[in-house]
């Protein structure tokens, strides 16, 4: 069955595709679309793209940090020529129809002009308001604004008297012209330094004044005869000159902790008066008088006060509501201007409607006064826009059950009860509390942490009935990455079944428990806080039955995974069909269509799933999105035109240009930027030197590109930020002036100079100047690189004709790529010819039928069945491989890729009696029974199945085959229809019906299946012969020994990869111990194996029923056609090249790889493929002969940058560091 | 504001006095009770345990008198409560089974810390009371039957109820965070195994002890004897009194706690009259 029987490929058909959602499928599902020829909208409702995965600290079952490896896919999306990013925007109609679709975008209002912006975070930084606040009604318009005057006044006094400060002391002088001698100011100043007599012009003595500004303050609006002077950054706005002096008396004194006394600055009083409109708050001889029935409660006072001397909630009578930063789930606060997240893409901030003082009150505008791009714009409203689109990818992910619809927990309540993704933000290096654990209730760091799962997942009694699928693996990566921050932790982990059915899974669960993380098969029926010490009490039944009560200093609760709301109403505006639960509906064998043809979903939305799923499903749905638009590839491309590149002659000579970032302030407000300038320009061959605003916002890059000319500029230095994400961005400005992108070196004097020592300046500027004078001196030494171009084959190469190579062949002919599908057997359909029906109910038999008739009939792709590949060579886009055929004979077929889908078989080994007697059945035989034989079956009066028989052991297969479980429910319900008085006990260790399948778990149960669980220490004990059948098995919910003697056992035996060892070392791929083959990522490249051009679909990946099968398959076409859909592919610069006359041939390069590339070639010496290389430089350091070399890595750089080092003058050391 | 009202035999007894405060407390706040005539057991003590379909009738027909007077139901006893809209339950859901047709669809059955904890009632009883009870930490204690089962009572937050705290607070007292809030007392258990009433009662009293409470409040008149009466089995002298909701809003309402009524708890209970001697007089007062 194609997976999209509904278009018709047609030319009228638009080549872009919408994607909706910017997590990790969406942005998956929009680099597939976009490097296999297609335009792609990216829709994204948040200020910024990466979703849930962005909120994670580490993955499992790798521990890999999720921000490490999201991060590289965020920047790509963002600089993507064919990707437009449409963020913090809804989908409001999809009109049309399949092929040709036009949908109404709503652009939200942002305030902040993405394409000015650059991110440097100032406005964020200076912004003083804390809170959602009251506002003061408003003037009708034409009014003039009334003043506020307070009825409730309170008197906020310290822990002693005021303390008054001179540090940084602005400068008070009354204009004499402006003066209207109402003595304002003289009664408002407590330091007797105002001198007025009644009808005279007030004077400010100076050694008196402390700087305070009551008497700016007092003087009446309409005169404003209180000058202030010397104030740093008072031409910017009085809101940003006060935030300055906050940190200049902070850094001057240090940071105060706990509340102290009041050091009279005034800062508070003036921002309250002079910049938010208010005038709550006036000093006086005791210290600070609030008027609380005016007070805003926006927190700007409390934000500036140098001595934490303030507590908003001190000056109002009203409850604060402090903003809460949603992106670290509400752990700290954020400003009413925020940048979603600190690695966001865009980097752009959002103001808030709902907190921002100026687009409410008119007041403020701070963040606009400070912003040096002028990118803060607050006269922003919603925009409309219309796209074309041929086909819509729904990617919107899931958010988590709100666990306080789980009363019995407390969480809201008791403090130290968090969520799960609560404490992924408390473990993220880059979260509120920098990744130390600690208790929110009281800082502390917990010792005993407990995990409770299944919290809004299998419960019938609050609607959420499904398994999540992911909380079993979340929680012990949690327990797992607790203890390595902190080893005295000592996690548990209370569980209903332990569902690790992924790749490896189970292997992570072996590895935790080694580390020292427990788990409890139990049910937590309430959770008891501690009133004094916060500890919490968890009471629960044992498997003995005992009563038992056990304290945790923290407990975090496994939510469940769930559609939001607005989510569900999205989908109905995509007028697409969702279950009781909102999950897409889909059809088992189109596992990516939803109900609305030319509309494909994928991820969590589609079922509960984790990361590698998702991002599976992501370029399943990419191919299944696109495969309807092929003829109109390549029609909505945007292609940079570059100029001719510039040849370097021998003997010409070094022009070097240096630009050192002040990136706002973030870099210049620690690092002396002009004077590092100034010593560029006297470093040898610098010829040019400047410090940029921002040297990446748009009309910076522009500029630079006029100077390379002007200067005749052939080598270009960057100081700035980090060259991971800035990097592309300043290479591609050298190509646009012509020069070669690898004239170019970047020195990090953000992250690492201005970030990690404000404290220190003359440091710092020391240690940037170093750093950028090492850039000069490797760019000195650069070599101009080429990125070799090559002619692309067109052609797929299947190995394997079950589902997955069947389905692949297919999805590949749609798009117009030739398909060689090669299958050992003489006949198509692989393990699923000897099965009946799908885990959804399906029969097999049609859908088999209609795949094989469209191979067949397919002129795209030839079918070699009884034929075994056993050679290939070339490199990705251009491989030859050579097939043997029934006829002995060989074939050569050339292709721009290759697909695995070898596919798996059911496991027979010979236990209790399978193979042996008629009664002992595999759950394959029993399916096929059912069918074959309804009436030997109807006659079954009592059927036992056991789960794990050879599956999760040593002596067979390691393993879970993640379908067992489902297989047996579902042929336990097949009986059960047959005959409903048949008694049927399944046997299990962990019920693993993952996602939705729970729910046939369920179902089964009240149709009356006994599901017993057995420990391997315990295993159930089988007496089978020719007749009889006899089953003890200690039952632990009744405590008992349990006889049964059933007319049947059916043994869920797992499944086993086909032997691949032979074609396996012949494409140099790896596989597992288990005879999987391994992907190039476990978490974000699940189809690809780590050779380039070489990928796999199907159970030759892992055990997986068909629909996640078919899922693969597609995805594994979808990433193919990145590939297959060039015409011509470009290869990075940067590879390793082996000088073969000092090769030993000694194989460390051939070993030390990862990618399998370095080879021995018919010269007897290592040869390295820059077609396959990585450029990762691991052979360059092996080689014990240093005779391989990698572009821009070479000695001469490497040396240049250590000689420059060594040449600078060691920072000299200033104060007590 | 009119609604019938159903005492039931706890407050015609040993709970006397919280009939007195109901209906003091609502007379201030402007409520008119009107005492549903010849009204019967609820079948709370023995009726449903013995007799499914007795269980059901006797407060179905204090359901059907109420229906003639058409006003919303106050129950103050807990265990009225959950046996009359268990009555409800069965009219609502099997009416022919009953054989009772065309019971309104508008009549509620209202529990006593409901009603009291309703916004607008909060602001009335800010407004009236003459002092506040600063100072004062009170366990707000609910027990089961008010509560459970959700499906019979109705209740959403029936894990973490908070409508006696929100009433403690109206009061000028601070309700103390604690987590045996919805313990079972051991009522039903206090005449056959009192072993196991002390044990529970020794729990709730200790874990509201730990969280600073000076007494604890309740609307359960089952509640209120049981944990006070089992106290004293427990020995010791630091008992902890058990208020009822209404009960300290009377003594707010009127700056004064009786002797008389104080005398009716049988543990001591002056931790209530010390705050009130000390507490602040309400500004309105003062002015």
């Amino acid at each position: 069955m194609t997976q999209n029987p509904q278009i018709e490929l047609s030319p009228a058909s638009t080549g872009a595709v919408m994607v909706v959602g910017g997590g990790i499928s969406g942005m998956q599902s929009a680099l597939d679309l976009a490097n296999s020829g297609f335009k792609v909208y990216l829709v994204e409702s948040s200020p910024a793209i990466g979703g849930k995965m962005a909120q994670l600290d580490k993955t499992f079952p790798t521990n890999d940090c999720s921000m490490c490896i999201v991060s590289p896919k965020l920047v790509e999306v963002g600089r993507h020529r064919n990707i437009e990013l449409l963020t913090h925007s809804d989908v409001a109609a999809l009109e049309g129809e399949a092929g040709n679709f036009t949908a109404r975008i709503t652009q939200h209002a942002r305030y902040v002009d993405v394409d000015k912006c650059t991110g440097c975070g100032l406005c964020e930084l200076v912004c003083p308001v804390t809170q959602i606040s009251w506002w003061p009604e408003q003037p009708e318009e034409g009014e003039k604004k009334k003043k506020l005057k307070a009825k409730n006044k309170r008197l906020i006094s310290g822990p002693g008297t005021p303390q008054p400060t001179r540090l940084a002391k602005w400068t008070f002088t009354v204009d004499e012209e402006k003066c209207s001698k109402c003595g304002g100011c003289h009664r408002a100043c407590l330091h007797g330094a105002v001198a007025w007599q009644k009808k005279e012009i007030a004077a400010i003595d100076q050694e008196k004044c402390t700087g305070c500004g009551a008497c700016y303050v007092a003087c009446p609006e309409k005169f404003q005869a209180v000058t202030i002077s010397e104030a740093e950054e008072l031409e910017k706005n009085l809101g940003t000159a006060i935030r300055a002096r906050s940190d200049e008396i902070k850094k001057v004194q240090g940071e105060v902790q706990s509340p102290s006394d009041c050091i009279r600055c005034g800062l508070c009083a003036l921002m309250c008066t002079k910049v938010m409109g208010i005038g709550a708050l006036k000093m006086v001889d005791g210290g600070i008088e609030a008027g609380i029935d005016i007070c805003q409660v926006c927190g700007a006072c409390a934000s500036v006060c140098p001595v934490n001397f303030l507590d908003v909630s001190e000056l109002t009578d009203k409850t604060p509501r402090p903003l809460l930063d949603g992106f670290n789930e509400g752990l700290n606060s954020r400003k009413p201007v925020n940048i979603f997240y600190p690695q966001a893409v865009p980097r752009v901030p959002v103001i808030d409607e709902a907190s921002c003082v100026r687009l409410n009150t008119g007041e403020c505008g701070t963040c606009q006064a400070v912003c040096g791009v002028g990118a803060i714009d607050y006269t922003h409203t919603v925009k409309e826009k219309e796209i074309e689109i041929g086909s819509v990818i729904f990617s919107p992910g899931i958010e988590v059950f709100d666990p306080a619809i789980r009363g019995e927990f407390g969480y809201g309540l008791h403090k130290n009860v968090v969520t799960s993704i609560e404490f992924e933000r408390l473990l993220s290096a880059s979260g509120p509390t920098s990744g130390t654990v600690s208790r929110p209730g009281d800082g502390k760091h917990p010792r005993k942490i407990a995990w409770i799962q299944c919290v809004g997942s299998r419960d019938n009694s609050c609607g959420r009935d499904y398994c999540s699928s992911v909380c079993c693996m979340y929680a012990t990566k949690e327990a797992y990455i607790a203890r390595e921050h902190d080893s005295s932790i000592e996690p548990t982990i209370f569980y209903i079944d332990m569902r690790s059915f992924g790749k490896n899974f189970d292997t992570y669960i072996t590895r935790a428990e080694d580390h020292n993380v427990r788990y409890v098969r139990a049910m937590i029926s309430r959770i008891y806080e501690d009133p004094q010490t916060g500890d919490l009490e968890l009471r629960y039944i044992d498997d003995q039955g005992e009563r038992q009560s056990e304290i945790f200093e923290m407990v975090v609760l496994s939510v469940g995974i769930q559609v939001a709301e607005r989510t569900q109403k999205l989908a109905q505006t995509l007028d697409i069909d969702m279950d009781a639960y909102g999950f897409a509906i889909t059809d088992g064998f189109r596992p990516m269509a939803a109900s609305r043809p030319g509309v494909y979903v994928s991820g969590a939305f589609n079922g509960p799933k984790d990361i590698p799923e998702t991002v599976s499903e992501a370029s399943g749905a990419a191919q299944a999105a696109s495969v309807g638009l092929a003829a109109a590839r390549n029609t909505l491309l945007s292609e940079e035109v570059l100029p001719q590149e510039k040849v370097e002659e021998p003997g010409d000579p070094l022009r070097i240009g240096v630009f050192v970032c002040h990136c706002g302030s973030n870099i210049a407000s620690v690092v002396d930027v002009a004077a590092v300038t100034e010593y560029a320009a006297t470093l040898p061959n610098v010829v040019f030197a400047d410090h940029p605003l921002y040297t990446c916002s748009q009309d910076s890059v522009e500029t630079i590109k006029d100077l390379i000319k002007e200067h005749d500029l052939n080598r270009v230095v960057v100081s700035a930020c980090s060259p991971s994400t800035h990097e592309p961005l300043f290479m591609s400005t050298l190509q646009q002036a012509g020069i070669n992108k690898y004239f170019f070196d970047m020195a990090n004097i953000r992250d690492q100079c201005s970030w990690v020592h404000p404290l220190e300046p003359e440091k710092a500027t020391e240690k940037a100047k170093r750093l950028m004078r090492m850039a000069v001196a490797n760019v000195s030494q650069a070599e101009p690189l080429t990125e070799l171009e090559f002619d692309v084959d067109s052609t797929l190469l299947i190995i394997g004709g079950g589902v997955a190579g069947m389905t692949s062949a297919v999805e590949a002919a749609g798009q117009g790529f030739g398909v060689y599908l090669v299958e050992q057997e003489a006949e198509l359909g692989g393990q699923v010819n000897r099965l009946k029906r799908s885990w959804d109910g399906q029969d097999f038999g049609p859908f088999l039928d209609d795949l094989k008739a469209q191979v067949e009939a397919d002129q795209n792709i030839r079918v070699l069945t009884s034929s075994v590949v056993v050679d290939q060579g070339g490199f990705v886009g251009s491989f030859e491989s050579e097939v043997m055929t029934p006829t002995g004979g060989s074939r050569k077929i050339k292709h721009g890729a290759t697909l695995i889908a070898t596919g798996a078989e059911e496991y027979r080994p010979d236990l209790y009696g399978l193979n042996e007697f008629d009664s002992v059945l595999s759950q394959t035989d029993f399916e096929t029974l059912i069918v074959d034989d309804p009436e030997r079956a109807a006659a079954c009066n009592s059927v036992v199945m056991l789960q794990c028989a050879g599956s999760r052991c040593e002596e067979h297969l390691s393993y879970c085959s993640r379908i067992c479980c489902n297989q047996a429910v579902k042929n336990s319900l097949r009986i059960k229809e047959i005959n409903p008085e048949a008694r049927v006990d399944v046997l299990y260790r962990d019920m693993r019906c993952y996602g939705l399948t729970e729910l046939d778990y369920r179902r089964a149960r009240q149709a009356g299946v006994n599901f017993i669980r057995f420990d391997p220490a315990r295993a159930p004990v089988m007496q089978t012969s020719e007749d009889t059948i006899g089953v003890t098995v200690f039952d632990p919910s009744i405590r008992m020994e349990v006889q049964l003697n059933p007319d049947l056992l059916v043994l869920s035996t797992g499944i086993v990869p086909r032997d691949t060892e032979e074609l396996a070392t012949m494409l140099r791929v790896p596989r597992n111990d288990n005879g999987f083959f391994i992907e190039a990522h476990a978490k974000l490249r699940p189809v690809d194996l780590a050779s380039e051009g070489i990928f796999m679909a199907g159970t030759a990946h892992g055990p997986k029923n068909v629909s996640e099968t078919i899922a693969q398959a597609q995805a594994a076409v979808g990433r193919a056609a990145t590939i297959l859909a060039n015409e011509k592919l470009k290869l990075s610069g940067v590879f390793s090249t082996v000088i073969p006359e000092n090769c030993a041939v000694c194989l460390t390069c051939v070993r030390a790889c990862p990618y399998g590339v370095p080879v021995i070639n018919e010269e007897h010496t290592a040869f390295i493929n820059p077609a396959l290389c990585q450029g990762c430089g691991i052979c360059v350091a092996e080689c014990p002969a240093k005779t391989i070399t990698l572009g821009r890595f070479q000695d001469e750089n490497i040396n240049a940058k250590l000689k420059s080092y060594g040449e600078m003058e060691p920072v000299a050391e200033t104060g007590g560091a | 504001m009119k609604l019938s009202y159903y005492p039931g035999c706890s407050l015609h007894g040993t709970a006397l006095d919280y009939d007195h405060s109901v209906k003091e407390v609502c007379a201030a706040l402007g409520i008119e009770l009107v005492e549903i005539p010849d009204w019967n057991c609820c079948g709370a003590s023995s009726a449903h345990m013995t007799n499914h379909e007795i269980g059901i009738r006797l407060p179905m027909r204090n359901l059907l008198l109420a229906a003639e007077l058409g006003h919303d139901v106050l129950v103050p006893c807990a265990a009225c409560f959950q046996r009359l809209k268990a009555a409800e339950r069965s009219l609502r859901e099997e009416p022919e089974y009953w054989d009772i047709q065309g019971y309104p669809e508008n009549i509620h059955i209202v529990h006593i810390s409901s009603l009291l904890s309703e916004d607008g009632v909060l602001d009335k009883i800010r407004e009236k009371i003459k002092v506040r009870f600063e100072g004062l930490k009170l366990a707000c204690y609910y027990g089961c039957l008010s509560l459970r089962h959700p499906k019979t009572t109705e209740v959403i937050n029936y894990e973490q109820p908070r409508t006696l705290e929100a009433i403690v607070t109206s009061v000028g007292a601070q309700p103390v965070s604690w987590s045996h809030r919805t313990e079972c007392c051991s009522g039903s258990l206090t005449m056959a195994r009192p072993d196991i009433a002390r044990t529970l009662v020794a729990d709730i009293v200790e874990a509201a002890k730990r969280a600073g409470a000076d007494g604890m409040v309740t609307d359960c008149p089952m509640c209120q004897a049981n944990v006070e009466s089992r106290q004293l089995d427990l020995g010791g002298e630091d008992y902890l009194p058990v208020f009822f909701g209404t009960e300290l809003i009377s003594a707010a309402l009127s700056a004064q706690y009786p002797a008389k009524q104080k005398k009716l708890h049988l543990v001591d209970a002056s931790v209530l009259d010390d705050v009130l001697r000390s507490a602040p007089q309400c500004r309105e007062e003062t002015v």
